[in-house]
């Protein structure tokens, strides 16, 4: 039993460029704004290309972007945006709706978690938007349908992490 | 029955502590952060999760398994399993992620990983009962009952999992989402879920270490197949097969649910029926001896063969003599069914242990005849 525990984590382990330490180290979004990955998360850049002002990470299951750009709207408004984009890529989508929530160690925002279907099947996910100063931030994580769950704790310390200028 | 005498139940204990740590400080979380929808969240699925464990459990009609090792059944699945298939998942999830392209993991990989890891931690739950209590998995049925309680366990705290999560989703911990996530998961999907699963695989666990006459070959491949069925029921359950018919109305998404669970369901309750038939001969062989004596007439044998005949007997006494009386009746054929269990474990008729339970059975039919 926990040798086969043991087992699967060791592949997840040395199966990829895990990088320890690295991923360990503040990522640059853009406008200054840094977040740092939690341990165990990886680069999804070949995955998901997410451009620049931008970083793309996996783990669990999970896929998750954090980006940052010159933003003069509202929180409401970027939100609105943002699921606006994010509808136009599902079959059937659903969501709940926005609910308060904080980053970056107190920057109020606004989350929202959805489900639907896409071509890669039956997902969920969450969308995290904060504007400060002429700032907007963004987080998006998808997996597969229950996994967002698991990762919940990583998601909301990355998001703790962002320190915006 | 004492368990604490088997170094396994002990094993058993350490594995519960540490699930328990796992999983009771993810139910303090959810208790702190939404007390409503956590209550809710109980209340409803013991509505659904107790009869439901009440008729698995009476599955068994001749010989009902310990209340003991069914509470070890439900805690190994609702803790142990569902820890250690949680960590096993993410880790799991994360090394596909390094394999498939990120499509393919999303489409694919609960299907990938859920069944392989899932029905692992909770077979290994029959195991552990095995090494707990191995005379209390002495028939088909008995493999069917643990499998199922093993797998209603880890239901009933995956779905709280899902519940609180559906609640977080509405941003306050709101209710409705929970009783929607209750429809949606319990009533209209519970049935395809880990209790199927788990039960395929119980089945298939019992016919490997009960039926010690079969060549081994033959038994292992009785096993290796049910451990595919319940692989294969969960993959099917968990791919994104149909889903554009699950996307669709109400109904397309009920026939989605039938063709995935349906076939697998109907398979189950056959294996059951079979399996009961099994225990009804076997009581029949085993009461040889006892039946047309004054212990056990002919008529109370066709009874006992029968749950309903059995209950509709019991209705009939209390309407004639009352409520204590239909007591001391149900006690009656407890005692004379346990007269086959005596049966199965001693060699010679005459032994002290059937004696004694005879003279039981003696004193209640006493009883009962005082009521006239």
């Amino acid at each position: 039993m926990v040798a086969w525990m043991l087992f699967v984590m060791a592949l997840a382990s040395f199966s990829g460029p895990t990088a320890g330490a690295a991923q360990q180290t503040p990522a640059s979004l853009g406008q200054g704004v840094t977040m740092t990955p939690v341990d165990g998360w990886v680069s999804a850049q070949d995955v998901w290309n997410v451009g620049p002002g931008a970083v793309s990470l996996q783990h669990a299951g999970v896929l998750a972007a954090f980006a940052a750009d010159s933003y003069s709207g509202t929180t409401r408004q970027l939100l609105d945006r943002q699921l606006g984009d994010l509808k136009a890529q599902f079959g059937s989508f659903r969501s709940l709706p926005p609910a308060s929530t904080s980053m970056a160690e107190g920057v109020p925002g606004l989350k929202v978690l959805f489900s639907g279907t896409a071509d890669s099947g039956d997902l969920e996910g969450e969308l995290v938007v904060g504007t400060i100063g002429g700032t907007g931030v963004v987080m998006l994580a998808v997996a597969p349908a229950g996994q967002v769950a698991q990762v919940q704790s990583d998601l909301d310390a990355m998001l703790n992490s962002l320190v915006v200028p | 029955m004492n368990l604490s005498r088997q170094p396994a139940y002990w094993l058993f204990v350490m594995l519960v502590f540490v699930g328990v740590v796992i999983v009771g400080s993810q139910q303090l979380g959810y208790v702190a952060t939404y007390p409503q929808a956590w209550f809710l969240s109980i209340l409803l699925l013991a509505a659904v999760a107790i009869p439901v464990g009440l008729i698995v459990y009476r599955l068994d009609q001749f010989e009902p398994e310990p209340a003991a090792l069914i509470a070890v059944a439900l805690l190994w699945g609702g803790v142990v399993a569902l820890s250690f298939a949680a960590i096993a998942n993410s880790s799991a999830l994360t090394f596909l992620q390094h394999i498939l392209p990120s499509k393919q993991v999303d489409s694919w990989g609960a299907a990938l990983v859920a069944p392989i890891d899932e029905e692992f931690y909770k077979g290994a739950g029959l195991v552990m009962i095995f090494l707990i209590a191995r005379n209390e998995i002495d028939g088909l049925m008995d493999g069917l009952v643990y499998g199922a309680m093993i797998g209603l366990g880890f239901q009933v705290m995956e779905n709280i999992q899902y519940f609180m999560h559906a609640a977080a989703q509405s941003g306050g911990g709101q209710l409705g989402p929970v009783v929607g996530t209750f429809f949606v998961r319990v009533l209209v999907a519970g049935l395809y879920s880990h209790m199927l699963f788990t039960g395929l695989l119980g089945f298939g666990f019992a016919y490997f270490v009960t039926r010690r006459a079969a060549p081994w070959g033959i038994r292992a491949g009785v096993f290796a197949l049910f451990t595919a069925l319940a692989w294969a029921a969960h993959f099917v359950w968990n791919s994104p097969w149909l889903e554009s018919l699950m996307a669709g109305s109400a109904g397309s998404f009920i026939l989605a649910l039938i063709i995935k669970g349906l076939p697998f369901l109907l398979l189950l309750l056959l294996l059951g029926l079979f399996a009961r038939r099994r225990e009804a001969q076997a009581f029949s062989k085993l009461m040889v001896e006892e039946v047309g004596s004054d212990v056990v007439t002919q008529e109370e044998f066709q009874v006992l063969k029968s749950g309903r005949r059995r209950r509709a007997v019991l209705r009939q006494m209390k309407k004639q003599k009352g409520p204590t009386a239909r007591q001391v009746l149900k006690r009656l054929q407890r005692e004379q069914m346990n007269l086959a269990l005596f049966h199965s474990k001693v060699d010679t008729p005459g032994h002290p242990a059937i004696e004694v339970q005879r003279d039981k059975i003696r004193q209640l039919k006493a009883q009962l005849a005082a009521f006239a």
